[in-house]
């Protein structure tokens, strides 16, 4: 299988039926279908003037997509090709970070309500409804502030899920001014 | 190399060594601990132990796995045998907690406590039904929290027990306050009880009078702001309440905290302050990093079943593991509400 409609008929062939060792054959599949560009590059980016030279342009020119197959990739034998190799991944990451950025900036404009989880089974406590557009901030924490305790990021994350629909948007605003994913939360004594 | 070749021979009584070779499965034992209003008849068709794992159809989360032969011994016990892993999984099913208290004592059980957390208090144990109110919710607790937690204001009232509200004579430190406290206890208030709780709440206080000053502060809580109390919950040095981390010998093979968040609320106490940190494949210890519905604990037993590796007499570490990141790939399957489980902060999968 190589075209998307091929690979969207495997898909639906599974539907409702399919077990999750035919998901998981699918999804194998296809992962190595994502990997072997970057892989066969990797393999020939230290082959020096003619074809080194055409599989760096190669990586290059594909991008994030080539970062599957290059993480695969054993060492290098020169330290010109590893820190050559270890810059195109830094550079994948960041490319892919930076559309991931922008499907979430995009989504704080979204303010569809996500399904109440109390309609869901029983639960000691339920978690707050939200929007897409406040779970994209909690989000844009994450992805912007990696360095934050992960218990510390989770209660604040669920403190502002917790806020009145207003709050929330006025955080939101705030944050897409100053460019700050981590701002104080305002307390109710502030309102 | 040339493959070794296996001999078999009988062992005579004379002998003072064993040289048999024993094909019986390894026998590991679970116990499964059911929290007040999480027993099985009361739980969500799709949740309930075992029969979710003998008919995965029944199950959302485990509808695409196929069904495993699990043998019923009676209500309260069945077993699996995993002829992959040469192991046999014996689980006894309990609402008791003298029966908890003595599974986490048990250097061979698996101990998997699935209920309510009770913002941290501990496991919560009861024969009533769902939506009671009563003394149970605190008689009921095997403590294992912080020394100071928050809760709702309202919470005594809303469930009918009396709780030990801490007053403001008494000093709160960040330090010794669970995580969702620590980041109030700066901004903590005083204020009358009466005040805080209300008329009704105030007879279900133990400690301060109705004119006492206690701690309080105010929070968000589904877009609305309450009043919240800060209560007693040390998980040990509680003498009057034996029922208490702090008073068991935890030596149980696998601990799953399987209550709401447990992770933030009780893991550095079990771990850190109790002292039940990981040693191989001992003293391992899960919890859960979001409000749970249970559903971690039944695919999480599903997938141990279903691991596909031989593990007998050999590290639990492979099967426990295995188990853990199959479980947490059907939660996030499953939804953005669904909690993962972890054995530390910042585990991966």
């Amino acid at each position: 299988m190589t075209s998307r409609e091929e690979w969207r008929a495997a898909l639906q062939a599974l539907g409702d039926e399919g077990t999750s060792d035919d998901l998981q054959a699918l999804a194998s599949a296809m992962r190595q279908r994502v990997e072997a560009p970057g892989q066969a590059l990797g393999d020939c980016l230290d082959a020096g003037p003619g074809l080194g030279q055409a599989a760096r342009v190669t990586i290059i020119e594909m991008g994030p997509a080539a970062l599957e197959g290059l993480l695969l990739a054993s060492d290098y034998e020169t330290p010109d090709d590893r820190a050559w190799f270890l810059d195109r991944l830094l550079e994948g990451e960041l490319q892919t970070r930076a559309r991931v950025r922008a499907r979430l900036l995009q989504a704080l404009n979204d303010k569809a309500w996500l399904k109440d989880a109390q309609a869901g089974p029983y639960m000691e406590s339920y978690p707050p409804r939200r929007r897409v557009c406040d779970q994209a901030y909690v989000l844009m924490r994450a992805l912007t502030h990696p360095e934050e305790d992960q218990v510390g990021f989770g209660i604040e994350s669920e403190q502002f899920l917790h806020m009145p629909v207003e709050l929330k948007d006025q955080v939101i605003e705030q944050a897409r001014t100053v460019h700050r994913w981590n701002l104080s939360l305002p307390e109710p004594e502030d309102v | 190399m040339t493959k070794p070749t296996l001999h078999f021979a009988r062992t005579t009584s004379s002998l003072s060594h064993v040289n048999t070779l024993d094909l019986r499965p390894e026998v590991r034992k679970i116990l499964l601990c059911e929290g007040v209003e999480f027993h099985n008849e009361e739980k969500h068709p799709s949740l309930i132990i075992p029969e979710c794992l003998i008919d995965t159809k029944q199950s959302t989360a485990l509808r695409r796995y196929p069904s495993l032969t699990v043998n019923v011994i009676d209500n309260d016990h069945f077993n699996y045998t995993s002829q992959a892993q040469g192991v046999r999984y014996e689980v006894e099913r309990t609402t008791d907690r003298a029966r908890f208290e003595a599974g986490l004592v048990d250097p061979e059980l698996f101990v998997l406590y699935a209920g309510h957390a009770r913002f941290g208090n501990g496991p919560c144990f009861a024969d009533v039904p769902r939506d009671s109110k009563g003394e149970f919710w605190r008689t009921g607790l095997f403590r294992m929290g912080y020394p100071f937690i928050a809760m709702p204001s309202n919470e005594m009232v809303k469930h009918g027990y009396t709780a030990p509200v801490v007053p403001a004579t008494v000093t709160v430190t960040a330090a010794d306050s669970e995580p969702f406290l620590r980041q109030k206890v700066s901004k903590l208030n005083q204020k009358k009880l009466v005040d805080v709780v209300g008329e009704e709440g105030v007879p279900l206080v133990s400690g301060p009078g109705r004119d006492d000053l206690v701690w309080t502060f105010r929070g968000f809580q589904h877009g609305e702001t309450h009043d919240f109390i800060i209560v007693f919950a040390d998980f040990q040095g509680t003498p009057e309440f034996p029922h208490e981390l702090g008073a068991v010998d935890v030596q149980c093979r696998v601990f799953f905290h399987c209550g709401c968040s447990t992770l933030p609320l009780n893991r550095e106490i079990v771990v850190d302050r109790k002292g039940f940190a990981r040693d191989g494949d001992r003293k391992i210890s899960l919890y859960t990093s979001d409000l749970s519905n249970m559903e971690d604990a039944l695919t999480l037993l599903y997938h141990l079943f279903s691991f596909d590796k031989p593990s007998r007499f050999r590290d639990w570490g492979p099967a426990i593991e295995y188990a853990r990141t199959k479980a947490n790939k059907d939660m996030s399957a499953a939804g953005i509400n669904h909690s993962q489980i972890k054995e530390f902060k910042g585990q991966a999968g």
